[in-house]
């Protein structure tokens, strides 16, 4: 073993060029399949730190009324144990609500509490999931009301000598109003709320996220309703629960777990259906149409759930695939290209492995010594793709590790699979090149040295076509999304989301909030401000209407409620109307303003003046006045289409932003002067903002973290792919030399010998630009069809992206070219 | 018309220095068939591929037609090349992946010759060399004396000045040899001055000056029976 390595090691000092290119070019492959591990593992293991995580699940709902349809993460709070009788192989359940979309929670305790982070759960939630209680009792810190649980680094912050005991103070800014949709404390003259454990910080890999955990019956929910959904509920079912068991009706591929969460749903709230939906789920039946509570598997919840209102972005498991695909391809290719450029070595080592043969070496010794190399390389090459790892890897945005778990950490727990990839990657890329040049007899080889390089030349040309097409398919792609990603941060919101920010955390605009307002209005560079219960992006919900007061035909409709600046404030186009700001208090009659998909939903030829019908929870009706229309603008994100939309008038009370267009960019002085602004009225209460711009910009946070990936690959690729086009001259230029010299001699130029050369490398180039084209332009199709709105596929940017890796493989071949072209024609014709 | 003054050549490997040529002066004249002899190693190829702007000198001078070409670059050395030498090889140097008729074409490519000249021109010099049969064969499948019939073909195709030959039948069996030499002597009564290496007293003897090289200096100079007989 050890003279294989030493003869290894000699043969690799020995051309020290090629040594460099073969090590660098496994390095970047396996840095790209170590990283693509990496990302892979962290992506796979989200949420496998619950105890018994194969028996618990989420509940959400699947529906489709009017003609719309509808996944989203919630459920009602009465599920979690509403629901228990009917189904008695749940174990245990635990609801969470989550304060950051509906409905605001009165409890600035501190600056470094922001309420919109805090989760409010029930006593099971240590039972059921498995993260980890530091201090206090997993059984009752969440039992009483008014506990909260820190996690380790506020209570340290908050509480360096010991949190459990402690108390926090809340500003009572507004009495509870149970009932309403603003949640209240119970007890008003309790303003205290008692720590009463210490949780480790959310570990990344869990689609929950919390700051702190409260009780939740520390607040009053609204709504306590079947039909009202606003909290996330879990379920841990008995152990040896069948649930893959399909429901006996077969309707809609239920599961028999969820058949019985269905009956039971179907039992308790038929009636609240009827009512708030005016129908019932035998008349959806008959329409084609369905309200069904499902179950996910907690554990699949990352990589699988991609449902409205979710606790945390969630991964594409397509995209996951394609990417552990691509990075397979990669490593391959590097393989591929490290036999290329090994065989081409071999050219010159043929008449040394001839000798040793008639010198009785055997096949299997001159293979081993021949895959002692390319193991001897592979592993070599670890080293530097580790090293590549640790400089780009926080640079690609591809994980955000555990604070408690570092690269290098990651990488040695990983490394029995990095381990037995190099290996791997050392025999494949040695395979080849041992088992070409030991099947020869040594005759052969001394006598035909030179065809050993001109075999399989047609292979290596399919080789650098595939790197080549495999290359500017992802950088086409690449280009695709990021264009894309372009046109939906500058075009198509329907509104100007420039110079406009939006501060939240208002509950309601009466008193302190009017104050707050008027003196916003004085500032300098304030153009417009607007109050609403939602903006673009956030808080927008549905609601059921009628056509006609009789009408049993439910049209589900998305609403908000703004002020007449609102329209002005945002730029965008109102066709005609503007609101009573007196009538938001009349539940008979509401003037409303409508977008022009809800004028077509409603199917209205003059809409101006026609009404809609809302069912309210009280079995009243309100007839809604359509005074306006506006123009379509996208609320949710350019994945869908936009979506009907009723705007009433806003109640101040349910004012939750204050929407600011500024006459300049927003930038840190205008916003430090509003936040000072915020301070004096709200000195108790963290200032929270946010400009347009971020907030759509969350929509397109899986996209912009594939286009990062997408940006390293491409890099990846067009060097690898590059490496092969050198090996392939490499090849040519050793089996060419003495032709090269001949035709020197005569008289061929530079010229000439230029387009000799490269002639066949740019026939392959230009043969893989050819069959590149089709493939680039249907992934980006497919990848596009995710949007509603898009861009088109454009020729001009594949004809530049061609080019471009024209010029680089230009570069990367003209040092070679030149060398070999200037040599002394004396020199190629002496190397035979 | 050749003029070489004080001419050396040294080879450089690591930390060896070998010294193919040493003060080398020499003069050919135009029209002359002059043979270079030696033992194996004395730089007899080094000096043809000096003569035939292949290699350059380490030092000296090198006059073609009165015009010093020993320093000029790679890029002018090509067209003096191009106007003024064809090469014969002993180990013919064929390219492989051209037949027959193109690899004697292949000089007129690098001339700019319009094609129907270029086709016309080595159909004649085929049929002069008694190739047409042989004109779609690689040169794997030619004999020896065939291939190198091309190799002189290839050499006379572009009508050059001088023609310099090393060791031209040194893979040859006598009766090809003989062919190969008849063609080079006919070639030097049409007036081209032609510069052969060999190792064979008796081919030497065929042409009108022999000049003897060892250990890379010229120890002697000789006019043959042929030139004696003129």
């Amino acid at each position: 073993m050890n003279s294989y390595l030493k003869l290894a090691i000699r043969n690799l000092l020995r051309n020290k060029e090629y040594f460099f290119i073969n090590v660098f070019g496994l390095a970047v492959g396996m840095a790209c399949a170590i990283m693509v591990l990496v990302y892979i593992w962290e992506q796979s293991n989200y949420d496998d730190f619950h105890p018994s995580s194969d028996r618990l699940y989420r509940v959400y709902i699947e529906s489709k009324l009017g003609g719309l349809e509808s996944n989203a993460a919630l459920s009602s709070p009465m599920f979690a144990y509403g629901l228990r009788p009917y189904v008695p192989e749940i174990e245990q359940a635990c609801r969470i609500f989550k304060n950051d979309r509906d409905i605001p929670v009165i409890c600035p305790v501190s600056t470094l509490l922001d309420s919109r982070t805090l989760l409010y759960v029930d006593s099971t939630f240590f039972d059921i999931f498995g993260f980890k209680l530091v201090e206090g009792d997993p059984k009752t810190c969440l039992s009483k009301p008014r506990s909260i649980v820190l996690t380790r680094s506020i209570a340290n912050q908050l509480f360096p000598d010991g949190a459990v005991g402690k108390t926090l103070t809340i500003e009572d800014e507004k009495k509870p109003a149970i009932g309403s949709d603003v949640v209240g404390i119970p007890g008003e003259n309790d303003k205290k709320w008692n720590v009463t454990g210490v949780v480790e910080d959310c570990p990344i890999n869990s689609h929950i996220n919390y700051q702190s955990l409260v009780s939740i019956s520390s607040v009053v929910l609204p709504h306590l309703l079947w039909t009202s959904h606003y909290l996330y509920t879990y379920f841990r079912f008995k152990d040896g629960t069948d649930m893959r068991e399909p429901a006996y009706s077969s309707y809609l591929g239920l599961s028999a777990m969820e058949d019985k969460l269905n009956n039971g749903f179907y039992k308790e709230a038929g009636d609240f259906i009827e009512k708030s939906l005016g129908t019932t789920i035998e008349k959806m039946k008959d329409k084609d149409e369905y309200f069904v509570l499902r179950l996910q598997k907690v554990n699949d919840i990352h990589l699988f759930s991609h449902l409205k209102y979710e606790t945390s972005q969630n991964v594409n498991i397509q995209t996951l695939l394609i990417i552990a695909g691509i990075s397979l391809l990669i490593i391959l290719i590097a393989c591929i290209n490290y036999a290329n450029l090994s065989t081409a070595r071999l050219a010159g080592r043929v008449r040394e492995i001839g000798i040793r043969k008639i010198l009785g070496s055997q096949k299997r010794e001159l293979s081993r010594q021949l895959l002692a190399e390319s193991i001897t390389i592979s592993f070599i090459s670890l080293f530097f793709a580790l090293v590549i790892v640790e400089l780009i890897y926080p640079s690609t945005g591809m994980v955000q590790l555990n604070p408690d778990l570092n690269i290098q950490m990651l990488l040695f727990k990983l490394s029995p699979v990095i381990f037995s990839v190099t290996l791997f990657t050392g025999i494949i890329a040695g395979i080849y090149p041992a088992f070409y040049i030991i099947r020869f007899s040594p005759a052969t080889i001394l006598r035909q040295q030179k065809q050993f390089s001109a075999g399989g030349k047609g292979l290596r040309g399919l080789l650098v076509i595939i790197q080549f097409v495999f290359s500017l398919v992802i950088i086409y792609s690449t280009s695709t999304i990021y264009r894309q990603l372009r046109f939906v941060q500058q075009n198509g919101v329907g509104f100007q989301k420039e110079r406009l920010f939006v501060i939240q955390n208002l509950f309601g605009i009466e008193d302190k909030g009017q104050k707050f307002i008027n003196k916003l209005v004085e500032l300098k560079n304030v153009e417009g401000i607007t109050c609403s219960n939602a903006v673009p992006g956030k808080l927008m919900g549905m609601e059921s209407f009628q056509d006609k007061s009789d009408s049993t035909n439910v049209l589900l409709m998305y609403v908000m409620e703004a002020d007449s600046m609102f329209f002005s404030t945002y730029g965008m186009t109102l066709f005609d109307g503007t609101f009573d700001r007196k009538k938001y208090t009349s539940k008979d009659t509401i003037d409303v303003i409508v977008n022009e998909e809800a004028v077509k939903y409603l199917n209205l030829k003059k809409p101006i003046g026609s009404s809609v019908y809302r069912q309210n929870a009280d079995t009243s009706k309100s007839i809604l006045i359509i005074k306006g229309v506006v123009g379509n603008f996208n609320f949710e994100s350019l994945h869908t289409k936009v979506q009907p939309l009723i705007i009433f008038p806003v109640n101040p009370e349910k004012v939750k932003f204050v929407s600011v267009r500024l006459a300049q960019p927003v930038n840190r002085k205008e916003i430090g002067r509003v936040q000072k602004l915020w301070e004096t009225v709200y000195p108790q209460s963290p200032f929270s903002q946010f400009t347009m711009n971020e907030s759509l910009g969350e929509f397109y946070q899986e996209e912009e973290s594939t286009g990062q990936v997408a940006v390293v690959f491409s890099f990846f690729a067009i060097f690898i792919a590059c490496m092969g086009l050198y090996s392939l001259l490499a090849l040519t230029t050793i089996y060419r030399t003495k032709e090269i010299g001949i035709r020197k001699v005569l008289g061929a130029g530079t010229k000439e010998l230029i387009l000799l050369l490269s002639k066949e490398i740019f026939r392959l180039i230009t043969i893989a630009g050819i069959i590149a084209l089709p493939i680039s332009f249907l992934l980006s199709y497919y990848w596009l069809n995710r949007f509603a709105y898009h861009i088109s596929l454009s020729f001009t940017n594949y004809f530049f992206v061609f080019i471009a890796v024209f010029i680089v493989a230009v570069f990367t071949i003209y040092r070679q070219l030149w060398h070999t072209i200037n040599s002394d024609p004396g020199d190629s014709l002496r190397f035979e | 018309m050749i003029e070489l003054i004080d001419i050396c050549k040294v080879f450089r490997n690591k930390d060896v220095e070998t010294k193919a040529l040493s003060n080398i002066n020499l003069s050919v004249a135009d029209g002359e068939f002059v043979s270079i002899m030696g033992p194996s190693g004395c730089g007899k190829t080094s000096l043809l591929n000096i003569i035939g702007l292949i290699d350059l000198p380490s030092s000296g001078k090198y006059l073609l037609d009165g015009q010093l070409v020993s320093e000029v670059s790679e890029r002018n050395r090509t067209d003096i090349r191009k106007n003024n030498f064809a090469f014969v090889f002993q180990s013919f140097n064929l390219i492989d992946d051209l037949t027959a008729w193109e690899n004697i074409e292949l000089p007129l490519v690098y001339q700019k010759v319009p094609q129907a000249e270029r086709a016309r021109r080595v159909d004649q010099v085929m049929e002069r060399f008694n190739l047409k049969h042989r004109s779609n064969y690689f040169p794997n499948e030619l004999s020896g004396g065939q291939q190198q019939s091309v190799a002189v073909a290839r050499a006379v195709i572009a009508k050059p000045r001088i023609i310099l030959a090393d060791e031209p039948t040194g893979n040859l069996d006598s009766t090809h040899g003989e062919d190969i030499i008849q063609q080079l002597i006919q070639l030097n009564e049409g007036g081209t001055t032609i510069i052969m290496v060999t190792h064979s007293m008796m081919m030497a003897q065929r042409t009108q000056r022999i000049i003897y090289l060892f250990d890379g200096h010229v120890v002697t100079e000789s006019y043959s029976k042929v030139n004696a007989n003129l």
